[in-house]
């Protein structure tokens, strides 16, 4: 008997995202299906890159512990099937680990699938391809190239459902399809039935960011108030099998949830509203609207139209271009202006004057110009500064090099640069740059499938 | 007295590669016909100039209503390469609603 009504919840928007509003939305959400984002555009060459470091390191997100263990109790409970990328770089490790976790609880019967064949790092030197901004070949990356994977549909996902799972791990997978899944398994959706798969990829694109939804990354005193922002609820979406959406939030959770909140999530991480690309689907969602019917409570209007989905896949790559540093020193009180410009003009005499040559050099006056380039202020406003930052940001080939570009340009400032300065913060910035690329495979060429892994019996 | 963007509109910023993408949605609907009005395409690249910006592109979502500019190469490379204190650019929304707009009777009251 197919649902008429699937109940759908917001898990997180990122892999250090909280993890006590996916709690509350397991014991009180009376959801169906719990969905996780947990990869960033370039979190899996994050762990390819970590994996190169340290070969023993997990190559799953490094949060799922804590989050399967504080979520799947109330979620099995509830009868709450959990649905998430934090497979990452390992999905078939990450249904080890999680059943695992749910043996030290306690928890049996659990089935677990893995959702694999995202990756196509092995033979994606075979199609001569070129990086879709640049127009670079991938081929000519060499083995700086670490990490490609293609953004995959629900299919799957899907497939994991029908055969029973009650957890499905994924790697790179479009992060809407988490949350279309589950409605095409409920509501038999057909593989065509375009305007259908549209609705649940926007449904999925205005969950799949956690708390943007529900007053988080919104508010804007005065004209924008959130209460309680520091207890937002996640949130839920009600999808009927007529194709009506609701949001909403648990009861008593802190945030807010209107049009607006909708709003500026909908368009986010968008472009041509009449051509949202995603593996599954090709969505026109330029009439949509929203309505509220309740406190915390909107829903969705307008039609959502869809088109066949693209022949080619997206697929992101990591490429290793060198390393990063960057510190940042006070100047405060009378005068705080005026010494911070003596240290920028101090600290570029001294990089020529030592041959230092960084790939790019940033200098900021954090307070003055830091963020968008001069400001409104007045030379006199400048000049009655309270507070200014002297911040030096380098890409270089070396880690050595930005080490020393930075050392020189702030912490050095102590010693032998203008009066007044504050230390530098303790530690080291000093990471490598794994740079984000992407590029386009025929779809043929990804084949993905589901592993399903269950207890072993005693 | 000029008034800015920020005062009858909001916008959230997003980012995929070097691009940002940033909406614009007017607290009172009937502010869309000037928002369509004085927030060209032209006016946002010359704002987004000292951003490195080569390019923008406006859509509209007419039943919001709303707009969403897209800005590219605004992104210093993009996050991961970006050596910005926001490399991400969530902060040029409020670039974007700083700007200012013509003194012109618009009927609306500062939102709250």
């Amino acid at each position: 008997m197919r649902k008429t009504t699937v109940r759908l919840g917001g898990g997180s928007a990122c892999a250090e995202d909280w993890i006590d509003p996916a709690v509350e939305l397991a014991e009180k959400g009376e959801l169906d299906y719990l969905c996780f984002d947990s990869l960033s555009e370039s979190e899996l060459s994050v762990v390819a890159l970590r994996r190169i470091q340290d070969p023993t390191a997990v190559g799953y997100d490094q949060f799922l512990d804590d989050r399967m263990r504080r979520v799947l109790p109330g979620a099995v409970r509830n009868g709450v099937k959990i649905i998430g990328n934090m497979g990452s770089g390992d999905p078939v490790g990450a249904a080890r680990r999680t059943l695992e976790i749910a043996a030290e609880l306690g928890i049996t019967g659990l089935k677990v699938a893995a959702a694999v064949g995202d990756r196509v790092l092995d033979d994606i030197t075979d199609w001569d391809l070129v990086t879709a901004e640049e127009g670079l070949p991938v081929n000519d990356f060499g083995d700086r190239l670490i990490s490609a994977h293609a953004y995959v549909p629900c299919d799957s996902v899907v497939d994991a459902l029908a055969q029973g799972a009650d957890i499905v791990l994924t790697g790179r997978i479009g992060d809407a399809a988490m949350f279309l899944a589950p409605l095409v398994h409920e509501f038999g959706w057909a593989a065509d039935d375009w305007d259908h798969r549209a609705l649940g990829i926007v449904v999925g694109h205005l969950m799949e960011c956690g708390g943007q939804l529900t007053g988080g990354y919104f508010s804007d005193p005065p004209y924008k108030v959130v209460p309680d922002m520091h207890r937002l609820g996640f949130p839920i979406a009600e999808v009927g099998a007529d194709g009506s959406v609701v949001f909403s939030k648990v009861e008593g959770s802190g945030g807010l949830l209107t049009p607006a909140t909708c709003k500026e999530q909908m368009i986010y991480e968008t472009t041509d509203p009449h051509n949202y690309l995603y593996p599954d689907v090709v969505i026109d969602f330029s009439e949509v609207g929203f309505e509220q019917v309740g406190p915390d409570r909107v829903r969705m209007t307008g039609q959502v139209r869809g088109r066949p989905a693209p022949d080619q896949l997206k697929v992101a790559l990591g490429v290793r271009e060198g390393y990063y540093s960057e510190a940042t020193v006070w100047y405060g009180g009378a005068g705080a202006h005026a010494r911070a410009v003596d240290a920028v003009d101090m600290v570029r005499r001294r990089f020529e004057h030592l041959g230092l040559r960084p790939l790019r050099l940033r200098i900021d006056l954090l307070g003055v110009g830091g963020m968008y380039g001069d400001g409104p202020l007045t030379p006199a406003a400048r000049e009655a500064l309270w507070e200014v930052g002297l911040r030096v940001a380098v890409h270089t080939r070396t880690a050595e090099e930005a080490v020393v570009v930075v050392r020189e340009g702030t912490n050095r400032l102590a010693n032998n640069g203008p009066a007044g300065v504050s230390a530098q913060q303790r530690g080291d910035s000093t990471r490598e740059i794994v740079g984000y690329h992407h590029t386009f495979i025929p779809r043929e060429r990804v084949s993905t499938v589901h592993v399903v892994l269950q207890e072993e019996m005693a | 007295m000029s008034t800015t963007l920020r005062e009858i509109a909001h916008s959230r910023a997003g980012d995929k590669g070097d691009t940002s993408n940033l909406s614009l949605i007017p607290y009172d609907p009937d502010d869309a016909e000037l928002l369509r009005r004085v927030v060209t395409e032209e006016r946002v690249l010359a704002h987004f100039a000292p951003l490195g910006t080569t390019a923008v592109r406006r859509y509209e979502l007419p039943n919001m209503p709303a707009f969403n500019f897209v800005l590219e190469h605004t992104l210093d490379g993009g996050n991961t390469r970006s050596l910005r204190v926001d490399g991400f650019g969530k902060s040029l929304s409020a670039y974007l609603l700083s700007m200012e707009i013509p003194d012109e009777p618009t009927g609306s009251e500062p939102r709250h």
